[in-house]
């Protein structure tokens, strides 16, 4: 019974609908596009206050999710809220794992061919500056050229980065941003005002929001590409808000200062021009606001080759032959090489010297001995809580923590961080490793098992010692590159930082993270083969 | 922050939030025995397909190929790539946890690890459950479990997101820091304990054979008199 009913009534009240443009109710007083009993699961934010966030109880609330609410009311379905994160809002809504996407998402060209966002628009934000309180910014000029805090994947970094000049380090997300900030390790952070202002208006002794807002983006409601009736339906019913000004009812319960584009939506929405729809179905022109291209975009068209090799493999070149995106994965890449590389060496070192000391120390006497084994006790110590931690929360402590006074004045960079952290976390691995052969001789250590005192002698044991332990410690070196990864937490521009910052400017995904494996592929693959070779080397030697 | 650091009240706070933090470090736990386990065996597999069955005459190239291969796929991609690659590929996690994606993102490097153990043992003709072999296994999983931690960037309920957490209900701007020093101390008391934990088991296990043996030998002794 409900299903045709809901049918008929669904068709009957689409063609009232189409013709009135605004709501209008059947006699059993249920809503245009009916769908009673029918639930409505609309993701939400939960990390996003005050659009989206969870309370004391463990429920979620805030704007986004009484707007949801409202907006299940007036179509009589049933509301579940789902929490989505900007990486996967698009991605549960074509899996049907959600109806309706309400998660601060700006209307731009990529996210259009990804779903069919609906006009009107519910709200609007755009790119401000977040400062010290104790600090001054008066105009955006003052940035140019000066070292800036983004947060990586925002569609607008490229746009203030090509517009105001400025130095760029994005970070993984808001809360690392801030914490760069308050080291100084940048002079603003520069990202979404509506994200910013909760943080701000509840730290006003620590932060402030400095200069006029822009690249202003509209956030857009979406469903499913083929949902035609659900989009009309909600688009009716957000045209109706904004001419109660319903909408600006709801901010009014989460923020503080009223956002003027409320105030013209309902103006322009009670305009006559905009009270109903034209007849071929949509919006008068004027009411509706064209997509954000997202910064200039990756606007390379697709030579004929590279189209017919997308429409066979489904694999996006267009980040690869597009300058601007050559040039993020170039200097991507090069940073990658340079940190693997420095990292090799420096874990390296620090084996090598570790276990030198170590077994200098065992063997030493006097004087000499006593201090050597004082210092091998420091050592050890060192190495062994720097195996011991990870070394992700090694990189943060360091990297965040050293500029927050411990060290006045001395604020190494994230390549520095990077190289320190990881040579000290794997040449620990490696000291452990050379001493385990050391004290159980196995193979070619065996014939050097009685080391004297002698520089050479001990050279030589060294040498037997890497020799046996060649496979391990090419796994840990390898191992260890592979770590450099991790470097793009603390801001350091590599490969993944590149890949997260061209899909965010809408390159096609998953090609560029399976190229991002194939690349990783080949460069760990040269290193092999060089250790490969310097193992024979030593196996010579030894 | 030094003073943050010497401040009593903040012990205090670290201190009651510390059981929260070491249940998310069984996370971690957890994490590093199901990638060591799915990666030994399937290192396991690699190696024996790339050094063949010593008893065969006619060497399996075909498998040797494809052995090296795979390897060669597990071993060179960065597991934290690989995390990202999973969490964006693989289903939501209400279907798939993330703490499974991080454990599959870091069997591979495991199975790459192992298979190059063991070929590598095999070739300098040491054994392959030889004192180098077990050392190096062992110190990879401490790497492991140093990896797990990673998990936290892919949204996983480990002790490096739950100290993020607690870290966001409290003001103080370096409170993060704090926390994150605490839970670094709490990794350290962590590998230390499970040191300890496996050596006791290996002495005892080790104890427990040589009595089994003695006993037999006593047994054959008495059958061998009649």
């Amino acid at each position: 019974m409900t299903r045709s009913r809901s049918l008929v009534g669904s068709i009957a009240l689409a063609i009232a609908t189409f013709l009135h443009g605004g709501s209008a109710t059947a006699d059993d007083g249920t809503a245009p596009g009916d769908r009673s009993r029918e639930q409505l699961v609309v993701g939400v934010k939960t990390d996003y206050a005050p659009f989206g966030h969870y309370d004391a109880d463990g429920d979620i609330i805030g704007l986004e999710p009484d707007l949801a609410r409202t907006l299940a009311d007036r179509l009589g379905m049933e509301l579940s809220l789902r929490p989505v994160t900007s990486r996967n809002r698009l991605a549960l809504l074509a899996r049907g794992e959600i109806d309706l996407v309400l998660a601060t998402m700006g209307d731009t060209a990529a996210r259009r061919s990804m779903a069919r966002l609906l006009q009107p628009h519910y709200y609007e934000s755009g790119v401000r500056a977040m400062i010290l309180a104790e600090a001054d910014l008066a105009s955006w000029s003052e940035l140019r050229g000066r070292q800036t805090c983004l947060v990586q994947g925002a569609y607008f970094n490229r746009a203030v980065t090509e517009r105001f000049g400025i130095e760029p380090i994005a970070y993984p997300s808001m809360r690392d941003a801030m914490s760069a900030l308050r080291s100084e390790r940048c002079v603003a952070l520069l990202y979404d005002d509506a994200a910013m202002a909760e943080v701000v208006a509840q730290r006003p002794d620590e932060f402030r929001m400095a200069l006029p807002t822009v690249e202003r983006t509209p956030w857009a409601a979406a469903v499913r590409q083929d949902e035609q009736a659900l989009a009309l339906a909600i688009s009716n019913v957000l045209a109706d808000l904004h001419r109660e000004g319903a909408v600006r009812d709801i901010e009014a319960r989460w923020v503080g200062t009223p956002s003027p584009f409320l105030t013209q939506a309902s103006q322009l929405w009670t305009s006559a021009g905009c009270l109903r729809r034209t007849p071929d179905g949509n919006w008068a022109p004027h009411c509706v606001q064209n997509a954000v291209a997202g910064g200039g975009g990756l606007s390379t068209a697709l030579p004929t080759w590279a189209e017919r090799l997308r429409l066979l493999t489904g694999a996006d070149l267009t980040p690869v032959l597009d300058p601007y995106g050559r040039a993020t994965l170039a200097r991507g890449l090069a940073s990658t090489v340079l940190l693997g590389l420095a990292c090799v060496a420096g874990t390296l070192i620090v084996g090598l010297l570790g276990a030198w000391v170590a077994i200098v120390a065992r063997h030493a006497s006097g004087l000499q001995g006593v201090s050597l084994r004082g210092w091998l006790i420091v050592q050890r110590g060192v190495l062994s809580v720097a195996g011991r931690v990870p070394p992700i929360l090694q990189l943060y402590i360091l990297f965040f923590g050293l500029g927050t006074g411990a060290i006045a004045g001395w604020r190494p960079g994230a390549f520095a961080v990077a190289l320190t952290v990881l040579s000290l976390y794997a040449g620990a691995s490696i000291t452990a490793l050379l001493l385990s052969a050391h004290e159980q001789p196995d193979g070619a250590a065996k014939g050097v098992a009685n080391a004297t005192d002698e520089a050479s002698g001990i050279a030589t044991m060294l040498r037997a010692c890497l020799h046996d332990s060649w496979d391990g410690i090419t796994g840990i070196c390898v191992n260890i590159v592979k770590a450099t990864s991790m470097a793009s937490t603390i801001a350091l521009f590599d490969l993944q930082t590149a890949v997260a910052a061209l899909i965010g400017e809408g390159a096609h995904a998953a090609t560029l993270m399976n190229g991002l494996l194939l690349l990783w592929l080949v460069l760990i693959g040269t290193l092999l083969s060089a250790f490969e070779r310097a193992g024979r080397w030593i196996g010579r030697l030894a | 922050m030094i003073d943050l650091l010497l401040d009593g009240s903040t012990h205090a706070m670290l201190l009651t939030w510390t059981p929260f933090i070491v249940g998310g470090l069984t996370l971690n736990a957890a994490i590093t025995v199901a990638a060591m386990a799915l990666g030994t065996v399937v290192g396991i597999s690699l190696a024996f397909l790339r050094s063949g069955n010593p008893a065969r005459s006619v060497p399996n190239t075909a498998g040797a190929t494809v052995g090296l291969g795979a390897t060669a796929l597990c071993r060179n991609v960065p597991s934290f790539v690989l995390m990202f690659y999973l969490a964006a590929m693989l289903p939501t996690d209400d279907v798939i946890p993330p703490w499974w994606k991080a454990s599959l993102a870091l069997a591979f490097p495991v199975a790459g690890f192992v298979s190059d153990q063991l070929v590598g043992a095999r070739r300098a003709e040491r054994s392959i459950v030889g004192p180098a072999v077990r050392a190096a296994w062992g110190s990879y999983a401490l790497i492991v479990f140093m990896a797990s931690a990673t998990a936290s960037a892919i949204g996983a309920d480990e002790a490096v997101s739950r100290a993020a957490r607690i870290a966001a209900l409290h003001d103080e701007p370096n409170f993060l820091i704090v926390a994150y020093i605490w839970v670094a101390a709490l990794f350290v008391g962590a590998t230390v304990t499970a040191r300890f934990i496996a050596g006791s088991g290996r002495y005892l296990t080790s104890t427990i054979l040589r009595r089994a043996g003695q006993k037999l030998k006593f047994t054959q002794q008495a059958f061998a008199a009649d």
